[in-house]
């Protein structure tokens, strides 16, 4: 059984901003937070339910800007055409995530805030750089996805600011993949490359604590050793850190083999 | 106990309107297995990996062991025991658990059928890929999968022969 608490629902953005200024927790899809109620390790007093409010929803392309609301849930915009025609490695990495369930409950504002290091999302939306909108009564302000998550289940949003948009720029994509290694209920490596204008940007996530980006200009100017070898991996029942390394090495061989095959 | 938070619950349990009191706190399982007394619904992991709470909420699953109780407001909830006819006759889905010998002891099966529908009436004639990725969240330990991803396949050639 999990704590006592209050659960309400705001009618509109406003009011559900004065709730975080009063301690509120977002809530919308609850499939990391009410686990983590569970278990003991959070018991957060008031729930702000955001599922009704429409502002968090929705997908829209504006000009070559692609807006996705942070309470969407994954099951909608992996399905979403918007979404599939225009990145595919983010359709992939949404329908690689936990279950039918989670992925019908859970929202990409949700598992962006909780930053457990194993999310199939985080990478994807580092590598396609994109900006994340925080709101607050105090305004508005952006943050790179690169810099938004800075240590596990750590990310620079302050307590009343609500995730409210992620918005990734559709302009230049030449190239993008999401790849992971599973062995377990979460991934023991994701990895996703993006080609945009001159750029190569291949991320790393779930091995270690916070993604790990690595750019260049050219394809070949990325080294798998060398990304191996800058990699701190996280040891668990998944494998020690020298199995993760190899691991890394081998899945960045791959994905940079398929890039220049695909080129 | 203390309730920080109760209120009254109205949704809709496999077509019938409900009105429960709940507690904030309260999980969907444990409402439809203690309150409303539908106790098709197992709970297994209690953790949303297994798959043995699933039900249907607005014909999408969830587990209902982490889904709490007061989400359900005003949604259509879907369980097992919604799925046979109401002479007791069982789905053609039901059927087919039983003619491919998809069971064995049981206790995962209504996860099973209740992802199943949703698979089903999301993709009416599905890859086995399909299958097995939408199956991917829920656990047997004793079938092995392999009957469960037939009988599955088999509904699904049979009601699209129905359909032609």
């Amino acid at each position: 059984m999990i704590q006592p608490l209050r659960h309400t629902r705001p009618a509109d953005l406003g009011e559900a901003l004065a709730a975080l200024t009063e301690g509120g927790t977002p809530y919308v899809g609850g499939t990391e937070l009410v686990a983590a109620m569970k278990l003991g390790l959070l018991a957060p007093e008031h729930l702000v339910d955001l599922k009704g409010l429409p502002e968090l929803r929705g997908i829209e392309l504006e000009g070559p800007l692609l807006h996705i609301g942070a309470a969407t849930p994954h099951a909608v915009a992996e399905r979403d055409q918007l979404v599939r025609a225009t990145l595919p490695a983010l359709s992939t990495a949404l329908r690689s995530i936990g279950n039918p369930r989670v992925r019908w409950q859970g929202t990409l504002g949700g598992n962006l805030c909780f930053a457990e290091p194993r999310s199939d999302l985080i990478p994807v939306l580092v590598a396609l750089d994109a900006w994340l909108s925080l709101r607050s009564v105090r305004g508005e302000r952006t943050v790179r996805a690169g810099d938004f998550v800075t240590d596990a289940f750590v990310v620079d949003r302050r307590d009343d600011e609500l995730l409210v948009r992620i918005s990734i720029d559709t302009d230049g994509l030449r190239y993008q993949r999401y790849t992971r290694v599973q062995h377990v209920e979460r991934p023991t490596i994701g990895l996703a490359i993006v080609h945009r204008h001159d750029e190569w940007r291949l991320c790393l996530g779930s091995v270690g604590y916070v993604p790990h980006l690595t750019t260049a200009g050219a394809l070949d100017a990325l080294d798998p050793v060398a990304i191996a070898d800058a990699i701190e991996p996280i040891e668990d029942a998944a494998g020690s850190a020298e199995y993760k390394r190899h691991l890394v090495q081998v899945l960045v061989s791959r994905a940079l083999a398929e890039a220049g095959a695909a080129a | 106990m203390t309730f920080a938070d109760a209120r009254n619950l109205d949704f809709t349990v496999n077509g019938r309107a409900a009105r429960v009191h709940v507690s904030t706190q309260a999980m969907l399982a444990d409402v439809l297995r203690e309150d409303i007394g539908l106790t098709g619904t197992k709970v297994s992991c209690d953790m949303q990996v297994c798959g043995a709470c699933t039900v249907l909420v607005d014909g999408h699953p969830v587990s209902s062991c982490t889904f709490l109780a007061v989400d359900a407001a005003g949604c259509d909830v879907e369980t097992v025991e919604g799925l046979a006819e109401a002479d007791g006759s069982l789905s053609d889905l039901q059927q087919a658990f039983i003619d491919h010998f998809a069971l064995q002891c049981g206790f995962c099966t209504p996860g099973f059928l209740m992802m199943a529908s949703a698979l089903l009436a999301e993709h009416p004639d599905p890859s086995e890929e399909d299958v097995q990725h939408y199956l991917e969240g829920n656990i047997c330990r004793c079938s092995g999968y392999r009957p469960i991803i037939e009988a599955i396949l088999a509904v699904a050639g049979q009601r699209n022969r129905n359909v032609t």
